[in-house]
């Protein structure tokens, strides 16, 4: 995935100031950055549900503002944040609405629908769940069937707008466990926004970062994740330890 | 290797509610048809039906009764699809035409002309049987428009906007009828008064033929979309991740909800609550992550059918002799307490649904 030159931006504000980024496949890159840096504006601007005021935005090759949005659809899904499930929806029903893009509406639910539908749930280890409603799973469930949503979707690239918002620390260590296997195992491009730093210097692959609508660092966690790019970027005073192999920002007690 | 398909949630509920309806609805159609002044049983119905009546029970059941009883199937039905579209779009279980404003345009169009073009004696002629249903359609689709472009943020037709947004012109709406009918004089006010409480009455076969000719053409044009439906109430995002445009797919719902309740209103008045509720029993019968639209539509028909039966006879049932309700009337009476309970059951933190 290869952005050139993305600008994007609600009304008169501009949110996300000429961006240039490209996203390795077959691994998980996790964007960070203050609030209101842009995060999840870029994320928008990847998937094309915001038109960018300028720049462009490739998948392999191909720009996506000329593609149809359901071929766009074929080969990006995006997890929305904190996506809210009709009442009444079974686990099963949610997941085979990835399968939409691939059905035209005089098609009937295919093998292959049905197959999509099978790895996605036995991916995130839902299948024995599949007649119950998304309404009676926990937490941290939940989130493991929207992304069965769209895992079925069998797309290349996979965008996860927060993914761990309003999920304890052992459900949000289980969703991005399972995004990072997931980039790994099938050489899909992954992207991920997140605000916990530690979260994503844990299982990231590679770091960006945002602030003010730019990127101002790009690398390993190891690379980004440093004292002086958090006091100049968040403001914050911590300091980094290396745990497992990976950074871990500590806070200072005195501010 | 099985299917998933059963494992996913079962259509069984649905095909029962579907079926069940059906029978209801033509044990109703039956049943209307042969009731009244004179009482047809309801295999002189079918006989009848089928031409093989005297011209005597042909006049009562095709040119008395059929108009009549056609117009609460018909009407029943678009209602109740207007409902169900309305509800998938702003993913709002109170969604309906009444509440959002659209009944309230068509009402304000036609009491207008009721009010402005009757003068003295009451509407007559081109005024009662075209005017009134074509200014009750447009008001209808003045009320659309308006509700499409104040609920309009970010170029985006937010839903919950949408609900607060028809709220408001409902108000303003019923306002305006209020305001209109005290201008009359009160041989005006009292046919302008039968239309705002809903009657089907006074149908003809033309306006019979234009809810029909509607739904000819929006219900085969929505089934093909129902997958449409089922994405859009997964939220606006994952709606355009998995290639929806999500803002035309809207505007285009919102127009045929728009058409269907208008056309409906323009034959029958004021029907309140049909829209809203027949969805949700729909829905809550067949047990389905959103209101099911063809179940919706034979669940609305069957239950304006009975409804307008009832309100036709109780009151000589109950031995008052042969005067008849609104069926508008009836339906409020029923629809009233089941908004309260929606109302009471929501939780007030979202109308949507459940956060993760």
């Amino acid at each position: 995935m290869k952005i050139t030159g993305l600008s994007l931006g609600y009304g008169e504000r501009l949110i996300v100031d000429s961006v240039d980024l490209e996203i390795r496949q077959g691994s998980l890159t996790v964007i960070v950055g203050p609030n209101g840096s842009g995060k999840s504006t870029l994320l928008r601007g990847m998937s094309r549900l915001l038109r960018p005021r300028a720049g462009t935005v490739h998948l392999d090759g191909v720009d996506i503002a000329d593609v149809s949005s359901t071929d766009l659809a074929r080969r990006l899904a995006l997890l929305p944040q904190a996506p809210v499930t009709p009442q009444g929806l079974t686990v099963g029903d949610l997941v085979a609405r990835g399968r939409f893009p691939h059905r035209a509406w005089y098609q009937r639910w295919s093998d292959a629908d049905d197959d999509a539908v099978r790895r996605a749930l036995t991916r995130v280890d839902l299948l024995d769940r599949s007649a119950d409603q998304v309404s009676e799973l926990s937490g941290g469930q939940r989130q493991r069937a929207w992304l069965a949503m769209v895992l079925a979707q069998d797309t290349d690239h996979l965008l996860l707008d927060e993914p761990t918002t309003y999920l304890d620390l052992a459900h949000a260590v289980e969703v991005m466990s399972l995004a990072r296997d997931i980039a790994h195992e099938s050489s899909r491009t992954v992207v991920g926004v997140l605000h916990d730093l530690t979260l994503a210097a844990r299982f990231a692959d590679h770091m960006v970062v945002l602030s003010a609508g730019q990127i101002v660092a790009t690398g390993s966690p190891d690379e980004v994740v440093t004292s002086a790019l958090l006091a100049e970027v968040f403001g914050l005073r911590a300091e980094v330890i290396t745990v497992d192999g990976a950074p871990a920002v500590v806070p200072t007690r005195h501010r | 290797m099985t299917s998933l398909v059963p494992t996913r949630s079962s259509t069984l509920p649905l095909v029962i509610t579907t079926v069940v309806a059906t029978l209801l609805l033509a044990v109703g159609i039956l049943l209307s048809l042969g009731t009244g002044e004179i009482g047809l049983s309801p295999v002189e119905v079918l006989r009848t039906l089928a031409g093989q009546g005297d011209p005597f029970t042909e006049l009562v059941v095709r040119d008395f009764r059929g108009p009549r009883v056609a117009a609460a199937v018909l009407v029943g039905a678009s209602l109740a699809c207007s409902g169900t579209i309305l509800q998938s779009v702003a993913r709002n279980p109170l969604a309906s035409p009444d509440l959002l404003g659209i009944n309230a345009g068509a009402s304000v169009a036609a009491v207008a002309v009721v009010i402005l073009a009757g003068g003295n004696g009451g509407v007559s002629g081109l005024a009662a049987s075209v005017g009134l249903p074509i200014a009750a359609l447009l008001g209808a689709m003045v009320s659309g428009l308006a509700l499409y472009l104040l609920a309009i943020r970010n170029r985006q037709l937010d839903p919950i906007r949408m609900v607060v947004v028809g709220v408001g012109i409902a108000a303003a709406g019923t306002s305006l009828v209020s305001w209109l009918l005290t201008l009359g004089d009160v041989m005006v006010v009292g046919p302008a008064l039968a239309w705002l409480s809903g009657s089907l009455h006074a149908v003809t076969w033309p306006a019979v033929a234009g809810v029909g000719l509607t739904i000819a053409v929006v219900l085969p044009f929505l089934l093909a979309w129902t997958r449409r439906l089922d994405v859009l109430v997964l939220g606006d995002d994952a709606a355009g991740g998995l290639g929806i445009d999500v803002h035309r797919t809207r505007v285009l719902l919102l127009l045929l909800a728009t058409a269907l309740a208008g056309v409906a209103t323009s034959a029958a008045g004021a029907v309140v609550f049909l829209a809203l509720c027949a969805p949700q029993l729909a829905r809550a019968l067949s047990r389905t992550s959103r209101p099911p639209l063809l179940a919706s539509a034979v669940v609305g028909a069957a239950l304006l059918t009975w409804a307008d039966l009832a309100a036709r006879m109780l009151l000589s049932w109950v031995g008052f002799g042969p005067v008849e309700l609104p069926v508008g009337v009836f339906t409020a009476v029923l629809g009233a307490p089941y908004l309260l309970f929606v109302v009471s059951r929501t939780r007030s933190t979202s109308l949507e649904g459940r956060r993760p």
